[in-house]
């Protein structure tokens, strides 16, 4: 095979494809028979440690939409994600709902919840904007304790029975791991679409400055509330696997942290991309498996005391806020950026970057 | 009814606190725009080390408390030369990132030195409350309010009327114009910084002072957030309104609102205060409004 | 009779193969995983609850475990009490350990495991009190200590009887938001309306909330104060429970609390290097008082210490956690053991296990009283007695030499 000296359309149609070349075929094609076949030859800590990167891949590829496509700062995210959870239990608990309701119904709960906050985004901007997001934790840990016990369970949480379609039970990691997939795999899909769509470009205006897109013709409050009720969809589809991963929903599960941590994914991976966004969620993910299986084999091994495990894990956390302060200041581009500089030259060769 | 005006004199004082470690929020961010997620962590650091020179060193309470101070500042020092002097000019999220990332880092650091133990922190003030009429006020807090109030005037008047305090104004205002006038931006951010720390070991003290606390303290830094949201992110003076304000409603919403909802109303309650507060004013009560230019 | 003796020798033969299998054959090991919290919210109570349980682990592994050809190895992962972490590794920790059991951190775990257990078929170990909320038939977890809200009635009701003039006994809440301590505000107040009120016992005057870590309680104090409380309970965290003292100095009165033993005395106590302010005030819990050093359970705790260097300064309140929790868990082995044979051990063995014979206060080297486990929750609902603590004179110490029973018309909440 020879390399290619620069990709170049030859037809619209080609031009407007999302894969543009025989080799991201091959690429792509490869990925998915490894994903589909993973649990084959993966091993349970392998499946385990997926199904949570892959939802928790859902709701950082939402939050790249509402943050880097919208511009609209976002710390909310878990909460919203709370949102979709506790829907998708309550539905499937009380009124038995299937699973082709209830996933939709999530996220369309957690959007509208998310869009209540995306309000505030059409007046409030930048840190302004960070901080009333923060609003949204706060508010929904209060009314999942408040509201009444036949809804949400208030302390208890919701306790739910595996999942089911059409007959066919979720109730194992590799079960999960496939609905997982599938739910990822088209929401990931739907929003390269969308991004290239008009509204994903008008959102992109709308981030890049919203006074100029005003002008131009663009709706800012409507972009602005579309851009955190996407957000927030995709949070709410998160949501509502998580719930039917786990099994037990509880307002703590989703805390202030879980939504610093998603946006340190967006940070490493990189704004702006869908990619980004994947990448992000992946190398964060590996960082946190590797912390939670390195703790025990340094104290297995010997090296150090049980203090020195204690002292460990602390320093893991410490590494974690170092690994986020230095791609800020030097790689503030993410890690896509350095992805892309390696595709291009690629792509270009044999001419120099 | 003596009740209600207790509960609303306390509220009042927890809201000067909560004034005074948002006051460290907005002195950086008015030289830098930078919004220090990491303030409560800082809080926290400054409140171990006062510990550490009590406890662990057997200084004097006084002793302990300049040099706790003295850190303090070097750790701001420290933090803004290594961390954000790189990312001067960067946009708005490398900068939040950059500081959530260092509150990350802090509390690890934290558990790493002092471990996750209670620990009781001296009383700095007396202990026995200070009784007026039929109220009793808890004196570290309201020796804190008194000078939380001194502090926002010294500093709203440092700001405001001084030719260093309007200097570092103007370089909130943008960084490349104040260079090419030939301010001196990193200086000037340096300061803010070394100040904020500062305020935040005055702010530990009177929090933990004759209290246990863990690295969990830190969370307070969150509560203040309404507070300086709700003065808008410019204003020192606004501060003191803002807090006395979060706090006295959140007193009365407690009184009355805790009995229906088996408490948990005063955590939420302001950050609706603020939300409501800034769909009314986008910038809250007295922060500066931008003309923005295409 | 030729057919007869050649049986015998061919019976006997099998018999001292057996042994002989057994005593040379290898000793099995087992992993058995460690839910901890290094960096979370209650990295304080694991960091002393690990060297407890490597010790008793090893003391068991020494003797017991011997006999019975098993090892028992403990690996500690780091859940950061996150019910998402835990979630995550918790597949993984099922692969590389395949674990007959597993030590429980706490209500983290909990959340994330709970409904999977079962399938999982991995019998979980808490040294905890129960929750209200938890109180389900066919649990695969295990919790030492029946519900706090039992504990705390029995104290409560030991407390009227020490002081008849305070009848009816006012009770105060000053409590907060996390789950754990409404459930215990709600199953008491359940209680004192249904039962001790109509008898004139006891009655509730004040409920008080504040933060988990809060500046200042006075003003709640000074409601209960008004309220001419006798008693405070549901101040569940160290940080509470200095800021109480605090306020209660403020005020110049002195209430006491009612509270488990981590949550108030101890701990504040210890950070205070003093027990003078909590003068009076009473800590209960289903087992053995750490301040009584003539108790049988010190003298287990002084073997650890002397063979198995464990520092002398871990019998407290968090250690005791600990030390139920892995003492509970290892006696449960022993049980499956017996019934199925070590070859056949298996997580369901032991779940089976639990409910087949009483745990005797011996067999728990007297730290827990007898334990008898029923399938319709996940401790012990039966015969329940609880030690009382107070500090008196300045001095920590057991408020009644022996164990109080809890009433057994506890309902459901």
């Amino acid at each position: 095979m020879t390399l290619p000296a620069g990709v170049y359309a030859e037809a619209y149609d080609q031009d407007e494809a999302l894969i543009r070349t025989r080799l991201q075929w091959i690429w792509l094609l490869g990925l998915l028979i490894f994903l589909v076949t993973l649990p084959l030859y993966g091993g349970a800590k392998i499946i385990g440690s997926m199904n949570v990167t892959l939802i928790t891949l859902v709701a950082v590829v939402g939050l790249q939409i509402n943050v880097g496509y919208g511009g609209q700062v976002n710390l909310g995210q878990s909460a919203f994600m709370g949102v979709g959870a506790y829907t998708a239990g309550a539905l499937s608990l009380h009124l038995h709902a299937p699973i082709y309701v209830t996933l939709p119904a999530a996220g369309i709960c957690a959007a509208l919840f998310g869009s209540l906050f995306g309000l505030a985004a059409v007046r409030v901007k930048g840190f302004y904007l960070a901080l009333t997001t923060i609003a949204a934790q706060y508010v929904f840990a209060f009314a999942m304790l408040k509201l009444p016990k036949q809804w949400f369970g208030q302390i208890e949480g919701l306790r739910l029975n595996p999942v089911s379609f059409l007959g066919f039970d979720f109730d194992t990691d590799v079960r999960v791991y496939y609905l997982a997939l599938v739910i990822a795999l088209v929401m990931i899909y739907g929003a390269w679409g969308l991004i290239r769509s008009r509204t994903g470009r008008a959102l992109v205006s709308v981030r890049d400055n919203d006074n100029a897109a005003e002008i131009i013709g663009f709706n800012v409050f409507y972009y602005k509330s579309l851009s955190f009720f996407i957000g927030a969809f995709y949070a709410g589809i998160a949501g509502a696997l998580w719930a039917y991963y786990i099994r037990y929903v509880l307002s703590d599960m989703f805390s202030l942290w879980l939504s610093v941590w998603y946006l340190g994914m967006l940070i490493v991976g990189g704004m702006g991309s869908i990619l980004g966004a994947i990448i992000g969620t992946v190398i964060i993910r590996l960082l946190q498996e590797f912390i939670t299986y390195f703790g025990p084999w340094v104290t297995e091994i010997g090296i150090l005391s049980d203090v020195g495990a204690e002292i460990i894990f602390s320093s893991m956390n410490m590494l974690l806020g170092c690994v986020i302060i230095l791609f800020v200041i030097f790689e503030p581009r993410g890690l896509v950026h350095r992805w892309n500089i390696i595709k291009e030259s690629y792509r270009i060769w044999p001419f120099p970057h | 009814m003596i009740s209600l005006v207790s509960h609303m004199i306390n509220g009042a004082l927890a809201g000067l606190l909560y004034a005074l470690i948002a006051m460290g929020f907005v002195i950086i961010y008015r030289s830098s725009r930078v919004f220090n997620f990491a303030q409560g962590e800082i809080v926290i650091v400054g409140a171990f080390f006062f510990w550490s020179f009590t406890q662990y060193f057997e200084l004097p309470i006084w002793v302990a408390l300049i040099f706790a101070f003295l850190i303090s500042i070097v750790l701001g020092l420290v933090i803004e030369r290594v961390i954000l002097r790189p990312l001067v000019g960067e946009e708005l999220f490398a900068l939040v990132m950059v500081t959530i990332g260092l509150l990350v880092f802090l509390r690890g650091a934290v558990l790493v030195t002092w471990g996750a133990e209670v620990h009781f922190v001296p009383p700095v003030f007396s202990m026995k409350g200070l009784k007026i009429g039929p109220f009793v006020l808890d004196r570290a807090l309201l020796y804190g309010g008194i000078l939380t109030i001194l502090i926002a005037g010294l500093f709203s008047w440092f700001f405001n009327k001084t030719r260093i305090g309007l200097e570092m104004t103007a370089v909130a205002e943008d960084h490349q114009i104040a260079l090419s006038l030939g301010l001196r931006v990193k200086r000037s951010i340096a300061a803010a910084w070394a100040i904020s720390g500062g305020l935040c070991t005055i702010a530990a003290v009177i929090f933990v002072s004759g209290k246990g606390m863990t690295f969990v303290a830190a969370d307070i830094g969150l509560a203040a957030l309404p507070v300086a949201l709700l003065a808008g992110l410019e204003s020192i003076g606004g501060l003191i309104l803002a807090g006395l304000l979060i706090g006295v409603s959140m007193a009365i919403a407690e009184h009355f609102l805790d009995p229906l909802f088996q408490g948990g109303v005063g955590a939420v309650f302001p950050f609706v205060v603020m939300i409501i507060v800034l769909l009314i004013r986008p910038t809250g009560l007295f922060g500066w409004k931008t003309i923005e230019r295409i | 009779m030729k057919k007869q003796i050649a049986t015998l020798f061919a019976s006997i033969f099998c018999c001292v193969l057996l042994v002989a299998v057994q005593v040379r054959g290898e000793i099995i090991e087992y992993k058995i995983p460690v839910i901890s919290d290094f960096t979370g919210s209650w990295a304080q109570l694991f960091k002393a609850w690990i060297p407890m349980q490597k010790a008793v682990f090893e003391w068991w592994n020494d003797t017991e475990g011997k006999k019975l050809g098993l090892k028992l190895d403990l690996k500690h992962y780091d859940g950061r009490y996150d019910s998402s972490v835990i979630a995550s590794m918790w597949p993984g920790i099922l692969s590389e350990c395949k674990p007959i059991m597993a030590l429980g951190g706490g209500g983290a775990d909990v959340a994330a495991l709970q409904q999977r257990l079962s399938k999982d078929e991995v019998p979980v170990f808490y040294g905890t009190a129960s929750y209200g909320y938890g109180w389900l038939p066919d649990q695969w977890l295990f919790q030492v200590r029946p519900l706090y809200a039992q504990e705390w009635i029995a104290a409560l009701l030991w407390y009227i009887q020490k002081h008849p003039e305070k009848k009816p006994l006012k009770i105060a809440f000053l409590s907060c938001q996390i789950a754990a301590a409404l459930d215990i505000v709600n199953g008491f107040e359940k209680y004192t309306n249904d039962v001790l009120r109509p008898q004139g016992l006891a009655e509730i005057v004040a409920k008080e909330f504040t933060d988990t870590n809060p500046v200042d309680v006075s003003s709640q104090v000074k409601k209960i104060i008004d309220a001419k409380a006798d008693i405070v309970m549901g101040v569940v965290t160290s940080a509470m429970s200095s800021a109480y003292i605090r306020a209660c100095e403020l005020h110049g009165v002195n209430i006491p609390t009612l509270a488990s033993p981590h949550h108030t005395i101890w701990a504040s106590g210890k950070a205070m290097k003093t027990f003078a302010p909590f003068e009076g005030h009473i800590v209960v819990a289903a087992h053995a008082p750490v301040t009584d050093l003539n108790h049988k359970s010190y003298a287990f705790f002084q073997m650890l210490v002397d063979k198995y260097g464990l520092d002398k300064n871990l019998y407290n309140p968090y250690t005791m956690m600990a030390l139920n929790q892995s003492i509970l868990a290892l006696r449960a082995v022993e049980h499956a053991v017996k019934r199925v044979g070590r070859d056949k051990l298996s997580g369901r063995a032991v779940y089976e296990a639990m409910f087949a014979a009483p745990f005797t206060e011996a067999e728990l080297m007297y730290t827990l009283p007898t334990l008898e486990f029923t399938r319709d929750a996940p401790f012990c609902n039966k015969d329940l007695k609880v030690m009382i603590e107070t500090v008196q004179d300045g001095k920590y110490t057991v408020a009644d030499p022996n164990w109080v029973p809890v009433p057994a018309d506890i309902k459901k909440w």
